[in-house]
């Protein structure tokens, strides 16, 4: 006959399941708590284990179980794969970007290139600068992020740094780097306080402030 | 490996499986948690030394109920009740609601075996003769083992097959179990393992079985609804009374539907669903209802009219004639004046008239 609420069974039937306050009990107070409730935000909550992980839990039932986590003050971030973090705080959960790859995101949306699936070119993804200081930086985010290295080539007056990997070209392209020869979507839903910085740095990366390429517009979206 | 909300851990239990059974036991509103914690519920886990929950509790507690394990699942052919949209339960120990003796003819009923197993007179009549011929009733009777928790505990399986061939009913659910959502989710799931064991050993019953609905959350309600698919349960019955009167039931039910539609599609069936208990109309068109509320509200003096129950004085229908076949043309106003000439044959009619408006079912389309 049992469902719903034990207690509401228990007034309905029996006229009991009244609240009574009782002391904490003693044996709770002095066991070692292994399982700690670390943060509250409502609808979700994380919660650590004896095994020193962290247990994600939303509407009081687990969601994810994550081995790091990173808190800081009003959220708690946890690393998720191809530079993601998941941020939890009281406004709900977020896919955030970590700064390398927000850094990332501004180099390519300021000179890169994302080529689908086509006749001559495979999924690729280029960037292309005459500062091979710039070009390192970006192989070395990119490795960072996807961990695969793209290569170098030399074209006219500059240096271009390419590399044919269908799960960063979808990754970048979901994100939306760019949405069309200059034309760039700042993915200002995936980016905090750090990630936007690290996003600015990466665009204005060659000259250290933001510029006007050749005779083009900037179209931010 | 996690240790639940109260401190209990998850490393021994046999239910704690992230992906299919029990991701952890985290009840906000957990009794044992909460009394742990200095708050406690007269009756369930106050006072201390009668706390029902101790065998769940990770201070001082009881050795928890012996696990039990998911069964080799068999499979049967099981065919439909074919429920018509109303069915009927009756008061075993009160004849006035054996309305068939007053000439009204309805395909099925459900009896309920509690009031029969606590009833030795009542049991030992129906046992000997049958329910068929110890109530008289000609049409298909269910078998309804929807009971206070206390009988679930008592029932064994050998007690059902037992009743079950004496009793002889047409069709019977599967043992009832009990769920809370306040309640340490150890025993919703072992009360969850055990529907479907118990739902197994039924198979070996020749009479057609009727699964139930059941579970603390929707996790479970889906681990044993797919397992009873799997046995090619096609009839099911969701004893809803309590959902109902916690307002969780128009929560559950959308995605029950849901549920059981998508499970019983891919096996290229169409399951029947009946809501037990409940004395309103929850306008979903392809269920059935179930329920004592034509009879139980008559004695107050209810009245029943297009799926809503009013009081006789209701002034919307006070003087609204009915043409079922027991008013043939009274109304309300007349039954009240009948109330205080002759009470009791007015709660008679009230009651056929209220079964009546039930069987006819128009407020739901019919089926």
């Amino acid at each position: 006959m049992g469902w719903g609420s034990l207690r509401e069974q228990f007034r309905s039937r029996f006229n009991k399941g009244d609240y009574i306050d009782t002391e904490e009990k003693e044996e709770w107070l002095n066991c070692e708590q292994a399982y700690k409730q670390i943060i509250d935000f409502g609808e979700y909550k994380v919660g650590k284990t004896e095994n020193e992980e962290y247990e994600l839990l939303k509407d009081n039932t687990l969601v994810s179980a994550f081995s790091e986590a990173l808190m800081e003050e009003g959220r708690i971030l946890f690393p998720l794969s191809h530079g993601m973090l998941l941020e939890i705080s009281e406004s709900g959960a977020r896919k955030i970007l970590t700064p390398e790859k927000a850094e990332l995101c501004g180099l390519i949306a300021a000179e890169g290139s994302l080529y689908p699936y086509e006749r001559k070119v495979h999924n690729q993804i280029f960037f292309h600068s005459a500062d091979m200081e710039i070009i390192e930086r970006h192989i070395e985010l990119f490795k960072k992020v996807y961990g695969v290295t793209p290569h170098i080539y030399q074209g006219k007056g500059e240096f271009i740094a390419g590399i044919k990997n269908k799960e960063a070209y979808y990754d970048l392209r979901e994100i939306g780097v760019k949405t069309g020869p200059y034309r760039y979507h700042v993915p200002i839903e995936h980016l905090d306080e750090k990630g936007s910085k690290a996003y600015l740095k990466g665009f204005s990366q060659e000259t250290g402030v933001l510029y006007n390429m050749g005779n083009m517009p900037l179209n931010f979206e | 490996m996690r240790k639940s909300k109260c401190g209990a851990s998850c490393r021994d239990c046999c239910y704690y499986d992230y992906r299919e059974l029990c991701p952890g036991c985290a009840i906000e509103s957990c009794l044992v948690d909460l009394c742990i914690k200095g708050h406690s519920f007269t009756g369930i886990t106050h006072p201390k030394s009668f706390c029902r929950l101790r065998p769940y509790c990770p201070i001082g507690g009881e050795r928890r109920p012996p696990t039990i394990l998911i069964p080799p699942l068999k499979k049967k052919d099981i065919s439909k009740v074919n429920f018509p949209l109303y069915v009927p339960q009756i008061d075993v120990a009160d004849k006035g609601s054996w309305f068939w003796r007053e000439g009204i003819e309805m395909p099925m009923i459900f009896v309920p075996l509690w009031q029969l197993v606590l009833n030795n007179r009542l049991l030992s009549q129906a046992s000997s003769k049958g329910l068929h011929d110890f109530l008289g009733f000609n049409g298909k009777i269910l078998l309804s083992t929807v009971m206070p928790d206390e009988l679930i505990d008592k029932l064994t399986k050998d007690d059902y097959f037992k009743l079950i061939n004496d009793l002889k009913p047409d069709a019977t659910m599967v043992p009832d179990n009990y769920t809370y959502t306040d309640a340490p989710l150890y025993q919703s799931w072992s009360q969850t393992v055990r529907l479907i064991s118990f739902a197994n050993d039924f198979l070996d019953l020749e009479i057609k079985l009727i699964g139930l609905i059941k579970g603390a959350n929707l996790r479970q309600i889906y681990f044993s609804l797919r397992r009873e698919v799997e046995m090619n349960y096609i009839s099911f019955v969701m004893p809803a009374r309590e959902l109902f009167k916690q307002g969780l039931l128009n929560e559950i039910l959308p995605h029950v539907l849901i549920i059981l539609k998508k499970l019983c599609r891919a096996s290229g069936k169409n399951p029947e669903i009946l809501i037990y208990g409940i004395g309103r109309i929850l306008g979903y068109k392809e269920v059935s209802y179930s329920n004592l509320s034509w009879y139980l509200e008559a004695k107050h003096g209810l009245y029943y009219k297009e799926g809503e129950l009013n009081d006789m004085r209701n002034e919307k229908i006070r003087f609204k004639e009915c043409y079922c076949e027991v008013c043939r043309g009274t109304m309300p106003q007349d039954l009240i004046d009948l109330w205080i000439k002759d009470p009791k044959s007015c709660k008679r009619m009230l009651t056929l008239h209220n079964l009546l408006e039930w069987k006819r079912g128009r407020w739901a389309g019919g089926h």
